[in-house]
């Protein structure tokens, strides 16, 4: 058992140190590939000046370096899925496996198609062609990003399949429900337009840097404009989609919504806290403070949430007593207890039909298959998230959100009506700082959407502990650390030919 | 006259002469080629054999998935 544990634990470290690192490079990709094309576009609605060719051409260089950098990562990621989750693989895969074949047949391929064209086609392909397929590589990094995000998803939000427990497969029964459904819809716009927000952040950092210490104003102030407006709208929208998110996970994911917001007992007037210091002492049904101290605003949790303050928010505790009150009427939703219950007349049902294909067994496994994965729990407490964990990473991702926000609309303004003084260096330092910000946001979103999930690999179908592979933990071990240092060195490689090739425009 | 197929052939590989051409292609080439060996070939081989591929049919495949999924079945008896 302790083996079992420790494979789960050190596998999901695995997936999570991949995921991580290859999120470093995908958000860049998604945002540059956008600025890049806008530039390309003024410079051809212009009259092709030099000026705008140089632009178009360093921000393409940084966007190729990250590009090369990220391309394998997400390949390992896929692999992982075989090699360490492989009755994950076998009992979802039709499912999940479709978005992510598109990806790779449709969306990876005109990706890799039009990045050829778009750095070395200059002068061997037209320049409506070249500037055609620059942004069919923006789209198409953005259409991958959308089959990945549906295949996560899905994952949140598990609709349109039908189990078979004859395959022991979960099968697809409706494409669209699963491609169209509202979580993947609101996940494909918070992450592609915070890849803009990032992206413009970097242009504003490595502007900033460029005009305090390149002494590049010529370079940095238009730069700054394109980054600064494609940041700005992606930063505006990624709000909006993130409110739309959370709206959406607090229906469809209650218990991650209470974690999210650190809300163990429902209330009324339920206060929204800006932040606070989480009591790691609170457990289920305790009575500890929740806090150890926290500011917050009463009633716009409620409101923000329900659209009243006088609206009842679930906390922890009542999600799993199975209480809720909608319009002022208690509502019994379905307890933890009683869904630990019928899990596990779903998992026995399962293991009777595997032995006698009976009609009994089959009833009661489809009876009772929404709550599969409660079998294997036998205390509720097991099925509550993280909670310091996911409320840090949410408050951090909204505290680093605004502060993006304040730097992107002040770099727009001062690259318009001040631009005498982006090579200030306290410019500099706030946009760079801005850069370094914009990660940490982009990396604390995945933590809480992942995290906030805990325990859940499908919601409510299979634990995360279910999903593992009969690997060794020694293997699994080696290959985390092994991770880490290849991931780390190139990591340091990507960062060392990118600082050199923004110094080598400094120096011209 | 050169075809369409041969042109856009002679594009990518003319492309990726180009792309080795400097420094900056060259090392960019290097992680690449280091990601996906290191990565992807020898973890796969060396620590990470395909656990369901030592099946024969996908009944079989299904059978241990269902064993893993529900054994001991005794612990999920309500």
């Amino acid at each position: 058992m302790t083996d079992i544990i420790s494979t789960v634990d050190w596998s999901r470290w695995q997936f999570a140190l991949t995921a991580c690192y290859h999120w470093l490079f995908v958000p860049l990709t998604l945002g540059l590939s956008v600025i890049v094309a806008v530039m390309e576009s003024i410079y051809l609605k212009k009259g092709r000046p030099d000026k705008w060719l140089k632009l178009t051409k360093f921000w393409m260089s940084l966007f190729a370096i990250n590009f090369v950098c990220g391309i394998a990562t997400g390949i390992i990621l896929e692999f992982e899925f075989g090699t360490n989750w492989s009755n994950y693989s076998w009992f979802v895969g039709d499912i999940f496996g479709a978005p992510l074949a598109i990806e790779g047949l449709f969306a990876f391929f005109l990706e890799a198609t039009f990045v050829v064209v778009m750095l070395f086609g200059w002068k061997r392909v037209s320049p409506g062609f070249h500037l055609t397929a620059t942004w069919l590589t923006a789209i198409g990094t953005s259409l991958s990003a959308l089959w990945i995000l549906v295949a996560n998803a899905w994952m949140q939000y598990p609709v349109g399949m039908e189990s078979n427990p004859d395959t022991m497969r979960n099968e697809m029964s409706d494409f669209w429900a699963v491609a169209l459904s509202p979580v993947a819809m609101n996940k494909f716009f918070h992450t592609v337009m915070s890849g803009w927000a990032l992206s413009g952040c970097f242009v504003l950092g490595v502007s900033g840097w460029l005009a305090a210490f390149g002494k590049r104003c010529d370079m940095a102030v238009p730069s700054m404009k394109v980054g600064g407006w494609v940041g700005l709208v992606g930063i505006i929208l990624t709000m909006a989609a993130g409110h739309g998110s959370i709206l959406q996970v607090s229906k469809s994911q209650p218990m991650k919504f209470a974690s999210l917001e650190g809300v163990w007992k429902g209330s009324t007037n339920a206060e929204l806290t800006a932040f606070g210091l989480v009591n790691p002492a609170k457990k289920l049904n305790n009575t500890e403070n929740p806090f150890i101290f926290k500011v917050g605003a009463p009633g716009v949790l409620s409101w923000a949430t329900r659209g009243s303050s006088d609206a009842f928010i679930p906390g922890i505790e009542d999600i799993i007593a199975g209480r809720d009150i909608i319009d002022g009427k208690e509502v019994n939703t379905v307890s933890y207890a009683e869904r630990i219950l019928r899990g596990k007349l779903a998992l026995q049902a399962l293991a009777d039909y595997g032995e006698t294909h009976s009609d009994e067994a089959l009833q009661t496994l489809r009876e009772n298959y929404e709550f599969f994965g409660y079998g294997y729990y036998d205390n509720p407490a097991e099925l509550i998230p993280p909670v310091g964990m996911t409320y840090y990473a949410y408050h951090i991702m909204v505290a680093g959100g605004m502060y993006m926000l304040l730097i992107l609309a002040g770099g727009l303004l001062l690259a318009y009506y001040r631009p005498d003084t982006i090579n200030k260096k306290w410019w500099a330092a706030a946009a760079m700082l801005a850069l370094v910000v914009s990660w940490i946001v982009s990396q604390s979103g995945w933590v809480c959407a992942e995290v906030g999930r805990q325990p859940w690999v499908i919601q409510n179908l299979m634990p995360t502990r279910a999903a593992i592979s009969a690997v060794s933990p020694e293997g699994v071990k080696t290959t985390f650390w092994a991770f880490a240092v290849v991931f780390t060195t190139l990591l340091a490689a990507e960062i060392s030919i990118m600082i050199n090739k923004i110094r080598q425009v400094a120096r011209k | 006259m050169t075809n369409l197929p041969t042109k856009i052939t002679s594009f990518y590989v003319s492309a990726f002469r180009r792309s080795v051409a400097t420094p900056t292609g060259r090392r960019l080439w290097l992680v690449l080629l280091l990601k996906v060996t290191i990565l992807l070939v020898l973890f796969k081989i060396l620590f990470f054999p395909n656990r369901l591929a030592q099946y024969s049919t996908d009944g079989e495949r299904a059978e241990a998935v269902r064993t893993a999924l529900t054994a001991p079945t005794s612990k999920h008896k309500p």
